[in-house]
């Protein structure tokens, strides 16, 4: 992990670091140039905030979501990036949050009567019934949940989930 | 999509995207529909998962977010919901912890090839 906080000072250990480090760094900045910034920082500060009671890590994956009472009930499927934190309370029991801030909800293939509904205004398009409408709605997500650990390594875990879109 | 990942302060947006891809033509059309959208979204979470590592590696799991409030400002039914498949990767693992791990994948490196050696055995003798 130490070799991870490298690309902070690169500027002014360039001379100092080895042709495999150097490499290693300008891959990193490259892969992270598409991170969002929080995820970026979450894992530069990643030694230190872990401990014996906290856990932190990177939460990622794939969603697939819809919206209720439209006409459609086709699911989006997205990417989902965050990190997640994880803290012990007492014998099998955790308290998991963090926040996802990479996240899209929405639902896939609108019919034009949702499309009016949500405020889509399409009218100049000609080829309106070949293609498909999409909504994507870009959220942070942030859960609060408890979490309760088996001694074979299953869990469960329930609670809210707290959102926004800004 | 480039320039998002470099901001600080961040973006988020809502759209309606029109995609047609028919005969090689292809379009891509995002209306913003952000004003039909309220901020807050608050729901109820419930998932499972499995630790791998004897409870020291990544973690799999599923989360189903089922939404309480309304998404639309327009429309007072619609909710979201979203089954996510996760993974969570713990970074900067302690020093004593990754001494653990170290002797589970030997243990788990070791009994591989012990069934290796078991199933060698056991098309020689046959």
């Amino acid at each position: 992990m130490s070799s991870l906080s490298q690309p902070i000072n690169l500027k002014n250990r360039i001379h100092s670091l080895d042709l495999k480090n150097y490499i290693f760094a300008l891959f990193f900045i490259l892969f992270t140039y598409n991170l969002q910034s929080q995820v970026l920082i979450a894992l530069l500060l990643g030694d230190k905030l872990n401990s014996g009671k906290i856990e932190f890590g990177l939460d990622g994956g794939l969603n697939y979501s819809s919206i209720s009472s439209l006409e459609t009930d086709n699911f989006k499927r997205d990417f989902n990036l965050g990190f997640y934190f994880d803290i012990k309370l007492k014998d099998h029991w955790y308290f998991n949050t963090g926040v996802l801030v990479k996240s899209s909800l929405g639902v896939d293939q609108l019919t034009t009567a949702d499309v009016a509904q949500l405020g889509g205004d399409f009218s100049n398009l000609v080829n309106a019934d070949s293609g498909d409408f999409t909504q994507k709605i870009s959220y942070f997500l942030v859960p609060t949940l408890a979490k309760y650990r088996f001694e074979n390594q299953f869990y469960v875990e329930g609670g809210p989930q707290f959102g926004g879109h800004v | 999509m480039l320039k998002e990942g470099l901001n600080l302060g961040v973006m988020y947006k809502a759209f309606i995207e029109y995609n047609y891809d028919i005969d090689g033509n292809s379009a891509r059309i995002r209306e913003n529909n952000k004003d039909f959208i309220n901020r807050m979204e608050v729901g109820a979470v419930a998932g499972m998962g499995y630790r791998l590592l004897k409870g020291l590696g990544w973690t799999i799991g599923v989360r189903y977010h089922y939404g309480f409030t309304n998404v639309y400002k327009n429309n007072f039914s619609a909710k979201n919901s979203s089954l996510f498949l996760k993974v969570n990767i713990p970074i900067g693992v302690s020093e004593d912890k990754k001494a653990a791990i170290d002797t589970i994948k030997d243990a788990n490196r070791e009994k591989k090839m012990e069934r290796k050696e078991a199933r060698k055995s056991k098309k020689n003798t046959h």
